[in-house]
Order: C-alpha cells, then structure tokens, then sequence
C-alpha cells in the first residue's frame, strides 16, 4: 500500500456530530490514530471519530493538509503554526484534545508550547485568573509556600 | 480548560515550563502543587531541561521537609546551587525544631544524581555533584 500523494485516495471522516469530511488519505494518516486504521485494512467509510465535533475536525485536517504539504519550508510551517494557534482556549482546548485522541504528535506539541507560553512568566494570581482555575489554598498555606520557595516569587 | 485536560497531556504542558514559573505554579491550586512536587514529575523536568539546556545552574531540588514536632511534612523545590544550600541551612536553623535532632529531617527527593541532605544536630551534610560533601 502506498501512501504517497500521487497515489493518494480520499478518506471519508465522520465527527462527532455527524458532519462527513472528505480527506486525502496521505494528509489523514498525520493521525497515527488513522494510520493504523488504514494499515490495518479497517478504515470503513466514513470512519467513524466519536470524540470530535465538526469544526475541530476541519481545523486538525486544516493542520494535517499543511503539514503533509512536502514544498512547504520549515520557516513557512513555523509562520504557519504561529497563526494557526492563535485561538481562544476553548478551540485550543478541543484542538489538544483531538490531536491527543488522534495522535498526532507535531499538532499535540504545537498547541501544548502554545499553553505553556500562556502560562509562562505569569503570576499564580494571572494564572489562576487566565484559566478560571479555584485557589484551594488557606491564605496560611500559601503564604508557606511563597516562604518555602522565596527565590522563585522574588 | 487546564483542570479538564487527560493528566498525560497536562503533564506535557507543564513540562515546557521553565524552573521559575514552575515553582511559582506551585502556589495556583492544591492539585497543581501536587503534580509539580512529585518526583517522577520533577526527575521527567530535570532530563529533558538538561537534554535541551546544557547549564547545569538550572538543576532543580525537590526537598521533603519533616517535622516531628509539628507532625507535617513540607515540600519545596529549589534551586541546586550554594546560595540556594545556604538560604536552606539558615532557614532551618531558624525554625522551632531545630534542637530536636534526628526527630527532624530533610529528605532530597529527585533530582539529577544521587544526592541526600541529612539533617543533623544543627546543621546540613550536603552530597551532591556540584559540591563536595560539607557540613
């Protein structure tokens, strides 16, 4: 079997809200999840992809189409990605959960620097403020932990 | 959305933070401090910062601080250098436990080599990499 672009046949892909995408094979099998699948001999038409809707599953095929995309430069791709992550959290959100579920390592790495620079140099405060995240900490507590590790909150 | 990711991929994220920040992390959540505290998590950060980062100030200790006095235990990150060491040594001495010997303890629990720190009636012996042992 061969997977090369000139050889490449469409894919059927079905999210999971029902919408059917059309797909080259050699840009679907960036998902190792789909790879296997076609390797195997088991991609039945549409595949079925329970844990992602519509509009995530264009963007990840979006990313696929230009990554399987052999002219592309490796600085295209960078200016590329850099625009592509620039998302609302909860794109990016089900974007890292798809990448996760259809294993595809370059797009889970992208959009997990693209969270950790979001977090990066911020203040617990401004981190717990950017991701709505609940301080369960007594003020005793935290103040134990700003004294225990001084060096880092100077 | 953090709080909602699969524990593998947050771990991820957390990976890519540098030392600074991920120390400060400690203090956003309970969960959050638990993650970054536990050794497998901190030995994981230390290979892949020396594997990218060849400047070994940036090693980071993971310090399991016991009282028996008190019966709690602490934990906190530092960083693995003499100025680091010493805020410790100082630190420790100043605390309410420190006449109660052995019934007190610091316990070096990751990091990039077989490292201890003991503590002893008043003070530290310090094996590591960096330094030789002292006390």
């Amino acid at each position: 079997m061969s997977l090369s672009p000139s050889t490449s046949k469409m894919l059927s892909l079905k999210s999971s809200d029902g919408k059917v995408l059309e797909v080259e094979e050699h840009v679907a099998v960036l998902c190792e999840t789909i790879k296997s699948l076609v390797e195997d001999g088991c991609a039945d038409s549409p595949i079925p992809l329970a844990n992602v809707d519509g509009a995530t599953l264009g963007n990840v095929m979006e990313w696929c189409k230009k990554h399987a995309d052999q002219k592309a430069s490796a600085d295209d791709l960078e200016d590329w990605d850099a625009e592509f992550v620039e998302r609302d959290q909860g794109e990016l959100y089900h974007l890292i959960m798809a990448a996760n579920y259809l294993n595809i390592k370059g797009l889970l790495d992208l959009i997990c620097q693209k969270v950790a620079d979001m977090i990066k140099g911020k203040h617990p405060e401004k981190i717990r403020e950017i991701f709505n995240i609940e301080n369960d900490f007594t003020p005793e507590q935290q103040e134990q932990i700003r004294k225990d590790n001084s060096w880092a909150f100077e | 959305m953090l709080n909602h990711l699969p524990h593998e991929v947050f771990l991820e994220i957390l990976l890519r933070l540098p030392l600074k920040t991920l120390v400060q992390c400690t203090s956003v959540c309970k969960s959050w401090s638990s993650t970054i505290t536990n050794p497998s998590f901190i030995t994981t950060h230390l290979n892949r910062s020396t594997a990218s980062n060849t400047n070994s100030n940036t090693d980071l200790l993971l310090l399991r601080q016991f009282s028996k006095n008190q019966e709690k235990e602490r934990y906190s990150l530092r960083l693995d250098n003499e100025t680091s060491m010493s805020a410790l040594n100082s630190n420790f001495r100043s605390r309410p436990y420190q006449n109660t010997t052995s019934e007190s303890w610091v316990h070096l629990m990751a990091c990039c080599a077989c490292m201890m720190i003991y503590w002893g009636t008043d003070t530290f012996k310090y094996y590591g990499t960096h330094q030789s042992e002292n006390s």
